[in-house]
């Protein structure tokens, strides 16, 4: 899908280099570099975030749309609807609303939905395990199939294996990925009759939804492991190796491999949270798997705006908090090493 | 430090310079004429959303229940279906010409309001630093950190799925890209030489960005762009195909695929065909930009 | 002294394939070195110098297009000829080598110890633990103080120097017969120079390996080498004693390059004598001393015929088309390196 990144806030701009701007303590914490420090600004940046989109989300809601129709099921009558506009209150200033929004979405409570009839959270807590599930084990199985012949692309450089796999991996990130599922579908399911393609009913229904999720992020995982392990193939120390007269296997397995690990398991733990950026929803949606993507949908389908919010926000808060702690896996790695 | 890692911002990835080497081999394989059967590609799609009845062979929209289902290469009373047509009869061949057009409109159109809207952030965060920037940049990464796909259903939902609402919703998702390589730019520029100069000359900063800044990142602009019509096209398809973007009568190659998928078993064609071709068009867009890139040295 | 030959380079020739073209970095280059001799390469950046060095033990990169021909006949084995598996043996087992960056040649993650160990392990079949203690003694033989310390620690604690002695204690671990030396002291200091140069003089002689020490920098080569080679665009324009080089250089080149040495008598003027105008891109294939344009004393004939290698004394080549009238004039020029033999 077309999310992508975006920059560094930690680049100190010269402004706040001069120190004209009061800093925040974790900002002042995280520039002397201490990890609880940064781990406090993580923390701040993502409540901000948080609180953005929930903002917006509430500002379409009651300013844009008529609220009452927004809550309202897909089947309202006018007499429902009117209900509707007095039992929220909708006839009191906005700001009023808007304060006492926060105040129950901080209670964790995400209103009730339209369609299931019961509390909105209760839907998205019991359908985030099986995305979860999906995703650690996507996840596995793009490190597989981006890792090892990432490496071993990059050490074969120009190879007829590195030419071959660099066209899968565009070719993976160039289809859309839900027709990949699709693909596998008519292909592992209907044709060859091998795999279950819908729903989770048994321990083989998760293969299909993660393989599709495994050759998307795992045409990224690649790329990226690719090129860290031919800029590392292409080091002096390297050659020095060679000059001592070990084989090609034994200089990326002792040297190569154990110079690049932790960028790989980097990559991957992003890859992680850029898999929550968009595939996976579609992809539950593609083979029927009962996780927050299919449950967003639905939702959507009916029209029930509280499912909808709280898939948003309690999604929302897990990839920050996912994010979270890859960071602070990382930053701790690398001053370790740095120590050594 | 010891470990090579791409240095990679508090939230993003990896430095994207590292992914342009997987390019560049692709790029080196296509050899150096390469570039005209991609370009020629494009023409052709551009054709066919201009003058799609030059293209179709068929009227997209007639059924025809006695040719239900045809598979690729067979015939009907009408003539021959290319690709087959659905269960109403109507020519899949045909309805992809005519699908080109909503889908290259919406990809370019939202991608052009989103390349806007990051240059002009780029801009500001570049031109007044400190809060402006640092609240833009904090606006991206929300980018990043949330899952923005969810949103998009989200909103598509609340203001009602439409083709006015995505090029409201598709552009949100590219513009972060676009104010990065502005932003850095225009921080770059900041430390030269030739800017300070400017300065000392009583230029004011709107017109040295104006001049200076401008010139220097049109060209990766171009590349950009070239290269995120393509992703935004993967976004359109996703988003209509799960229901919440293009609504039929219009149609797009991502709303055929969802249209084929409850004949997939016995129509593969339906799904299997507008994927393919969407796919070639993103790795043509790709290549090409990325192409354009080497050649022009755009890098930077 | 004339013993059978340790090395022996016949007409090496080396292209690199690149997308602009083929470079000829080595254009048909011979020589011998004995066993226990010692040979300076001497050439500017982008003589094929380095090239060269790299041929004989085919050091290229993965992805170099690279093409090599001629021969390298090392110990009764042509280099160039034999399998992987073999000329893997002669690596670091036979010919050991030592690279110009220390700061980037050994492996930023591995202990110096166990990188000179893999080396021992795998060459002369050591256990680990007696691998480990051979390192050690390697490190306390090139310099190291606190060897038993200093071998489990990275290469990030040590100075650039001191990387060197640990890049040459790898090199020398197996007691190869030759050890080649890659701009060994560019990236140092000159006071640390100095000592890795004599470091590496003194293990020539008391390992009685031969050493070709590959260098830029005619003062390099004075205090270390017999012999002297001078490249130029991929070709050996002059080869001599390293006395008798100083006493008599007769290529243009070579005259150009000693008067680059500064010198004592010049400290007061401050003056440098650079050759004019710059080296050629790629070497070979032309009709023509590749020196010419930027030669003086050129004539007619150094712009449409390639000069051979013409006798000018005992063991002394000059590829100059003026090399015998050259030969009567030189005079001795009195050079502060030069050395009593």
């Amino acid at each position: 899908m077309g999310m992508q990144e975006t920059t560094a806030t930690t680049a100190p701009s010269p402004q706040s280099r001069r120190g004209r701007l009061l800093r925040w303590l974790p900002d002042r914490l995280a520039a002397e570099g201490s990890l609880g420090g940064l781990l406090l600004r993580r923390l701040r940046d993502g409540v901000i975030v948080l609180l953005l989109v929930v903002t917006v989300i509430f500002f379409l809601a009651h300013v844009v749309g008529n609220p009452a129709l927004v809550f309202a099921p897909v089947d309202a009558t006018d007499e429902h609807i009117d209900k509707i506009h007095r039992q929220f209150g909708l006839d009191r200033p906005v700001t009023e609303r808007y304060w006492e929004y926060l105040v129950d979405l901080s209670r964790l409570d995400f209103g009730e939905s339209t369609w299931q009839q019961r509390p909105a959270i209760d839907a998205v807590t019991e359908a985030l395990p099986s995305t979860i599930y999906l995703t650690v084990v996507g996840l596995g199985a793009a490190a597989v199939l981006g890792v090892i012949p990432g490496i071993v692309a990059g050490a074969r450089a120009r190879k007829p294996f590195d030419k071959a796999s660099n066209l899968a991996s565009v070719a993976a990130l160039s289809v859309p990925n839900f027709w990949l599922g699709l693909l596998l579908i008519l292909l592992l399911g209907v044709q060859l009759g091998w795999l279950p393609t819908s729903g989770r009913f048994e321990t083989a229904s998760i293969v299909m939804p993660a393989l599709t999720l495994g050759i998307v992020h795992g045409g990224r995982i690649f790329q990226l492991v690719r090129s860290a392990t031919f800029e590392e193939m292409s080091k002096p120390y390297v050659t020095v190796a060679r000059s001592k007269g070990l084989t090609e296997w034994n200089i990326l397995r002792r040297h190569v491999v154990r110079n690049t690990g932790v960028t790989t398991a980097t990559i991957v733990g992003w890859e992680y949270v850029r898999m929550w950026g968009g595939a996976v929803f579609a992809i539950e949606y593609v083979f029927a798997w009962p996780g927050v993507g299919l449950l967003t949908i639905d939702a959507a389908h009916r029209q029930d705006f509280f499912v909808l919010q709280a898939a948003v926000i309690i999604a929302g808060a897990f990839v920050i908090f996912s994010n979270l702690l890859i960071d602070m896996g990382y930053q701790f790695i690398d001053r370790r090493i740095a120590a050594t | 430090m010891s470990v090579a890692v791409a240095k990679r911002t508090s939230s993003g990835e990896p430095a994207p310079s590292t992914e342009h080497r997987v390019w560049g081999r692709l790029i080196d394989m296509l050899g150096s004429r390469g570039w005209i059967l991609l370009v020629l590609f494009l023409v052709l799609l551009v054709a066919a959303s201009i003058v799609p009845d030059v293209f179709a062979p068929h009227d997209h929209d007639t059924q025809n229940l006695r040719a239900r289902l045809l598979g690729p290469g067979e015939s009907s009373s009408e003539g021959l279906h290319l690709l087959g047509t659905d269960s109403l009869g109507r020519d899949l061949f045909s309805r992809m010409v005519v699908g080109t057009r909503l889908t290259l409109f919406i990809a370019v159109t939202a991608t052009l309001i989103g390349a806007g809207i990051g240059v002009l952030f780029g801009l500001l965060g570049g031109y007044f630093g400190g809060r402006t920037d640092r609240l833009l940049m904090r606006l991206g990464e929300a980018q990043t950190a949330m899952p923005m796909f969810l949103v998009a259903i989200l909103l598509l939902s609340l203001l009602g799925p439409s083709v006015g609402i995505l090029l409201v919703v598709l552009p949100c998702l590219v513009w972060p890209i676009f104010a990065r390589v502005v932003r850095a730019e225009a921080l770059r520029l900041r430390e030269e030489t030739f800017i300070e100069a400017s300065i000392a000359t009583g230029c004011s900063t709107s017109t040295i960005l104006g001049r200076h800044l401008l010139p220097n990142v049109a060209p990766r602009i171009l590349v950009l762009c070239v290269v995120e019509i393509g992703h935004v096209m993967l976004s359109e398809a996703g988003l209509s195909f799960l229901g919440v973007g293009v609504q039929p009568p219009d149609t797009t190659w991502g709303l055929l695929i969802s249209e084929g998928r409850p004949l997939l078993a016995v129509a593969w064609w339906l799904t299997i065909l507008p994927g393919v071709l969407l796919g070639i068009s993103v790795l043509v867009l790709n290549l090409l930009g990325r192409y354009w890139e080497a050649r022009s040295g755009a890098a930077g | 002294m004339s013993s059978l030959p340790l090395l022996e380079v016949e007409d090496l020739h080396v292209t690199f394939r690149t997308a602009s073209g083929p470079v000829h970095a080595v254009d048909g280059v011979s020589f011998t070195m004995r066993p226990g001799s010692s040979l300076g390469v001497v050439g500017e950046s982008g003589s094929g110098k380095s090239v060269t060095a790299r041929a004989l033990l085919r050091l290229f990169a993965i992805t170099d297009d690279v093409q090599i021909s001629g021969a390298v006949r090392f110990d009764g084995q042509d280099l160039l000829r034999i399998d992987e598996r073999r000329l893997r043996d002669v690596r670091g087992g036979q010919i050991g080598m030592i690279f110009q960056d220390p700061l980037t040649s050994l492996n930023p993650l591995m202990a110096v110890g166990e990188q000179i160990a893999e080396s021992l392990r795998l060459h002369r079949g050591m256990s680990r633990s007696e691998a480990a203690s051979e390192a050690v003694e390697l490190l306390a033989r090139v310099g190291i103080a606190d060897p038993e310390q200093r071998a489990t620690e990275l290469p990030s604690s040590f100075s650039g120097g001191m990387r060197q002695r640990v890049m040459i204690s790898l090199a020398i671990a197996c007691r190869p017969r030759l050890l080649i030396a890659d701009e060994p002291t560019t990236a140092l200091d000159v006071t640390v120079q100095a000592e890795i140069l004599l470091l590496l003089d003194e293990l020539r002689r008391s390992e009685g390996m031969a050493l070709m020490l590959i260098t830029h920098d005619f003062g390099v080569v004075a205090a270390t080498c017999d012999d002297v080679q001078v490249m130029y665009a991929g070709k050996l324009v002059e080869k001599a004693s390293m006395a008798h080089l100083f006493d008599r250089a007769n290529h243009p080149y070579t005259e150009g390059l000693l008067r680059l040495v500064p010198r004592f008598e010049d400290a007061h003027t401050g003056r440098l004598h650079p050759i004019p105008g710059q080296p050629p891109i790629t070497g070979g294939g032309g009709s023509s001393c590749a020196f010419a344009p930027r030669c003086s004393h050129a004539v007619d004939r150094c712009r449409s015929e390639v000069p051979p290698e013409i006798a000018v004394g005992p063991e002394h080549v000059s590829a100059c088309w003026l090399a015998a009238e050259r030969a009567k004039d030189t005079t001795d020029a009195g050079h502060p390196w030069r050395r009593t033999p």
